[in-house]
């Protein structure tokens, strides 16, 4: 059984159509990129995938149940989500806890040994157990886009969904967190679904690809996606060079 | 002499409404600053008065009357900025106004009550009544119990409020509860310092608490040991020095704040 089911999905904001008729499945362990250019509906897809924006119609089924009826399921890194405001007074913990929930739709209220254990180990994964009790605000974009993404894997969710997260990143700090994901989706069998403008780290991590440009123009595999003419050689304007090896 | 103080029984009562006033506006205001709704305690406040001249003109206790009024209307100062193209500060804003407006009309149709009214603007702690102060410790123990049980949820949507959706956080739920909590807290603090100066127990201890504490936990112990302090010491010095309560309280956060703002500069967490 398909992970992700998105049947005949078109997404309205008003009158304007910002995604029409899109149609694709996500089998488990798939490491799959959404491209596109500029104002192609990626982010809106992504949203619509998680809930944030609901369709005008068509259906999205999770594990085959319908997206509105299943929870802890998916692990979300929203995008800008290497900015916390240095304001902001809340420590690594707090924020990867608030990465656990329950079934009724709270977070999970008692901190106990399980919780703790799942903060520490996630940590731990991450490289940035040292952390544990520093301010976000004050952590390098990278460190706090780890971060979310430990407060993203903490549920231990199915389905990994990242928007752009990797925008604000140096070269390095983008291959180490590419390497991260790739460990998740090889060794624990995470499903990742990313959208990025990262053209070195798709041909290089991903295993599948969905072009879009309001419509799906292509879902396939990478090599698939090199000889389609939808392509229109994508990845010639959007070469971004990848930094040293982590 | 503080024992000689607290055999006044005025003195035990405003003490008593005065702490409850304080952790509920400083556990609230700590979510309300940092998520930027501080503003609607502003605006609740002005409803308050519009409240308390209801109350006036219908022979009840004003603060019993303020009770489902403020709630009903901080519920549609959220609905309008939910269900309208308007940004949260312009209801915030409308709602406030429009308030202000039936309360000063009320009052000038009803001349009888425009110096008890006036009690109400600037706050009277002292003159609380034994009703008043049970109705602060029922309403404080609500909202502290509502602060303490959604918790995690609150932090959640405080700090990335589509991410706390994602994760099943029924976040239109939990902001309707802040709201309705920041109700019952502004009906506390209309005794206390009036309607015009609750907002500042709301904003003061937070902001005085983000200069110094680490994460977020600590902050709102900080804003609420800071809100304690000032109320105490507030309602004492106007015992002592004959001034009005309310401006006592606010002045004596003022310099709470000074003193965290400093410290924190000087330690480097500000």
């Amino acid at each position: 059984m398909n992970l992700i089911d998105v049947s005949k999905l078109y997404v309205r904001y008003g009158v304007h159509e910002v995604l029409s008729d899109i149609s694709f499945s996500v089998a488990p362990g798939d490491f799959l990129a959404v491209v596109g250019p500029n104002g192609s509906g990626k982010t809106t897809l992504i949203k619509t995938l998680v809930g944030l924006i609901p369709p005008y119609s068509g259906s999205i089924l999770l594990k085959g149940v319908p997206l509105a009826q299943t929870q802890g399921l998916i692990g979300y890194l929203p995008q800008k989500s290497s900015f916390a405001d240095p304001r902001f007074p809340a420590t690594v913990r707090e924020v990867v806890y608030s990465g656990l929930t329950m079934k009724k739709g709270r977070v999970q209220h008692s901190r106990d040994t399980t919780s703790d254990t799942a903060i520490e180990h996630v940590l731990r994964m991450l490289q940035i157990e040292s952390l544990v009790n520093t301010r976000v605000g004050r952590l390098s974009g990278g460190q706090q886009q780890r971060v979310h993404l430990a407060r993203a894997l903490v549920g231990n969710p199915a389905l990994l969904i990242l928007d752009e997260p990797t925008g604000a990143l140096d070269p390095h700090t983008r291959e180490c967190f590419y390497t991260t994901l790739q460990k998740h989706n090889k060794e624990l069998g995470v499903t990742i679904i990313i959208v990025t403008h990262d053209s070195h780290s798709i041909g290089t991590y991903a295993d599948t690809i969905l072009f879009l440009d309001r419509k799906l123009l292509f879902s396939g595999s990478m090599e698939e996606f090199h000889q389609a003419p939808s392509s229109g050689h994508y990845f010639d304007h959007h070469h971004i060079p990848g930094g040293s090896p982590c | 002499m503080l024992s000689e103080m607290l055999q006044f029984t005025f003195m035990q009562r405003a003490l008593i409404s005065g702490i409850c006033i304080a952790l509920s506006s400083a556990g609230l205001g700590v979510f309300l600053v940092l998520r930027r709704f501080s503003m609607i305690g502003e605006g609740l406040a002005h409803t308050g008065f519009a409240a308390v001249a209801v109350g006036l003109l219908l022979g009840v206790s004003p603060m019993l009357a303020a009770i489902p009024i403020l709630l009903l209307m901080s519920l549609w100062i959220l609905k309008l900025g939910e269900k309208t193209t308007m940004y949260g500060e312009t209801a915030i804003g409308l709602v406030s106004s429009l308030s202000l407006a039936v309360g000063v009309l009320l009052a000038s149709v009803s001349q009888g009550f425009n110096v008890d009214l006036f009690s109400y603007l600037f706050g009277s702690i002292l003159a609380i009544s034994r009703l008043e102060v049970r109705l602060s410790i029922l309403l404080s123990v609500v909202v502290l119990a509502a602060l303490i049980y959604f918790y995690h949820d609150l932090f959640a949507i405080t700090y990335d409020e589509d991410f706390a959706r994602v994760s099943g956080v029924k976040t239109k739920w939990i902001n309707k509860l802040l709201i309705m909590m920041t109700a019952l807290t502004v009906v506390l603090g209309i005794r206390v310092v009036g309607t015009l100066l609750i907002s500042s127990l709301i904003i003061f201890p937070a902001v005085t608490a983000l200069q110094i504490s680490g994460g977020f936990r600590s902050t709102i112990v900080i804003a609420c040991i800071s809100a304690v302090i000032s109320v105490i010491t507030g309602i004492l010095l106007s015992f002592l020095l004959n001034l009005p309560t309310g401006a006592a309280i606010v002045m004596v956060n003022f310099v709470l704040f000074v003193l965290s703002f400093t410290f924190g500069r000087i330690t480097g967490r500000s």
